[in-house]
């Protein structure tokens, strides 16, 4: 039996069994806090595992481990990040949201901080949603066609086809469901691989005598068991670290995580679990991954030679930009254009090297259960964007502003039909655009400096005079944010979400001693929610 | 640098984690398969 035909049988029938899961959940769903919320009542074990496979999407896996080989350690080190910030959360942050029973990010924002914050966040959870969303549908293509050779379009038509079918018909019911089922796969195939890889290698102190004895072109000269060097400096490591600590907390895909749990207890355990749980697992094994594949000298040459591919691709596509910049003499916009292109080639030729050490590793049965797993990370990360759209068009926008009046029966069919639509707009974006990504770039830089500050104030530090402050910071981190990207161009390599988070809270301590009494302004009057402490599970 | 054997392991600590998780949650699974569910009202 062929290898190819093994990886897509594997494939069919994890799809198969997706839709299944989808088409089940969908007749347990009654009302629309069954399918925006699965009823609140998941318990804490599977909290774990669907706030941990929402995690681990493509960049944490496939990209992960490409990086790695290319950098070494510190690669793997700073997804640590990741999972002491769900630490954080589950632990300080989750039980609390979980007891002011909320449905969306944005009941938050309105109960603490009123109408005009409200509104911010939902704008702001809409574009981070909505452009995660476009940029996970064009990873499923992408990661499908470098891993498969299938054709980008048909990916992202049947992947997405197969995301939007189980999130319309299930929604969170079925996203959890699939989020558990992609876990499993998820965390198995790393494990087995890693393991099994180590040995093959003969533990890291053979790993690290092969690795000082190969070439490393395509590699850059970062040491492979240090954490910072050339490449990566100390400064470069531990500002994305903290951007990597900021830049996702309590994204609505991980906030609704814990306004499902069954209660605090499992609002803590299971997104503070998730967090313990990746941090033990999850560096160690794409390191050990990583150096695997760098030690193999049949990957690392077939890598060599894609990477000779690509830098001659790149070198033809810029060519007009570099010819004029040579004739104009500009040696240091040379350099920059030169290595750009280096760099780029670098990440597209190490983008296979997951599904290669796979390949290489294991016969084609299994290797098609793990090409399975790759495509369910970036499934498990589209489908919770998807369901958490249809949640706040429903919840945000449409209950609100449109029908307030509006019956259980009505909500339900308005956040299917959200969902359903939502889906089907990203797969068109994410056909139409193939470089969409790179243009959504920005949605990341901007939830740190605009949401995150607001969140821990609301929960530690909250007073009703100190409203305006809030939102002064919120509008502060923002404008900080497009100045540094846009404007200034990120200078010393600091990150926007990490300067804008910054003056986001500088502006809330210079805004504070101007706010002494309670703001009587209807936009900044908080709204008192449905009370309820969620029961404990 | 880090020590290879600190990496070793932090790796048998990342595998014996992960059985663990998924021990539980076949666990968890097989004790699903046996629970009444409550009628609904």
């Amino acid at each position: 039996m062929s290898g190819t035909f093994c990886e897509l049988g594997a494939l069919v029938v994890y799809l198969v069994i997706l839709l299944w899961i989808g088409l089940r959940s969908g007749r347990q769903v009654q009302t629309s806090i069954d399918y925006t919320l699965a009823g609140r009542n998941v318990p804490w074990l599977i909290v774990l595992a669907t706030t941990a496979a929402t995690m681990v999407g493509g960049g944490a896996s496939v990209g992960s481990v490409a990086k790695v080989y290319q950098l070494g350690l510190a690669a793997a080190f700073i997804t640590a990040a990741w999972h002491l910030q769900l630490i954080f959360t589950g632990v300080f942050l989750a039980p609390r949201l979980r007891g002011l029973n909320l449905i969306t990010v944005g009941n938050f924002f309105e109960r603490r901080f009123g109408e005009l914050a409200r509104r911010l966040s939902v704008l702001n959870c809409l574009v981070f949603m909505g452009g995660a969303l476009v940029a996970q549908m064009a990873a499923i293509g992408a990661i499908t066609e470098s891993v498969l050779d299938i054709e980008y379009q048909t990916a992202v038509l049947v992947g997405g086809a197969v995301v939007v079918f189980y999130a319309t018909v299930g929604g969170i019911r079925a996203v959890v469901k699939t989020d558990v089922l992609q876990f499993v796969i998820l965390v198995g195939g790393i494990a087995t691989a890693s393991a099994w890889l180590l040995y093959r290698g003969g533990g890291f102190e053979q790993i690290q005598q092969q690795l000082s004895q190969l070439p490393s072109s395509l590699t850059q000269d970062q040491p492979v068991f240090a954490l910072s060097g050339p490449t990566w400096s100390t400064t470069r490591v531990v500002t994305l670290f903290c951007s990597f600590f900021l830049g996702e907390m309590l994204v609505p895909a991980y906030a609704v995580r814990c306004f499902i749990a069954k209660g605090r207890r499992a609002a803590r355990w299971g997104v503070a679990g998730a967090g313990l749980f990746l941090l033990i697992f999850h560096p160690i094994a794409i390191f050990t991954m990583g150096v695997a594949a760098r030690s193999d000298e049949q990957i690392s040459g077939q890598l060599q030679q894609r990477y000779d591919e690509k830098l001659a691709e790149q070198r033809q596509e810029r060519a007009a930009e570099l010819d004029d910049l040579v004739r104009r003499g500009v040696r240091a916009d040379v350099d920059r254009v030169e290595k750009e292109i280096r760099d780029q080639a670098a990440a597209a030729a190490s983008q296979v090297t997951f599904p290669m050490l796979m390949r290489s590793a294991f016969p084609p049965v299994f290797s098609g259960v793990m090409i399975a797993a790759i495509l369910a990370a970036v499934m498990s990360s589209a489908d919770s964007c998807l369901s958490c759209v249809g949640t706040i068009v429903m919840e945000d926008i449409y209950r609100p502003h449109v029908n307030p009046a509006a019956s259980d029966r009505t909500l339900l069919a308005v956040a299917r039909w959200t969902t359903l639509l939502g889906g089907v707009a990203a797969a068109v974006a994410a056909l139409v655009w193939r470089d969409i990504v790179d243009i959504l770039e920005f949605v990341y830089d901007f939830w740190a400096p605009t949401m995150v500050w607001p969140f821990l104030v609301g929960i530690f530090w909250y007073r009703r005079e100190r409203i305006a402050a809030v939102v002064f910071s919120m509008l502060a981190g923002t404008g900080a944010t497009i100045v540094w990207r846009f404007v200034l161009e990120s200078p010393g390599d600091v990150s926007p979400a990490l300067f804008g988070f910054a003056v986001a809270v500088v502006a809330w301590i210079v805004a504070l001693p101007l706010c002494r009494q309670s703001p009587t302004n209807r936009w900044l009057q908080p709204v008192d929610g449905p009370v309820g402490e969620g029961e404990e599970g | 640098m880090i020590s290879t054997g600190l990496l070793t392991i932090l790796h048998a600590l990342s595998v014996l984690a992960a059985a663990a998780v998924l021990l539980a949650l076949g666990i968890d699974f097989v004790r699903g398969l046996f629970r009444r569910e409550p009628p609904q009202s």
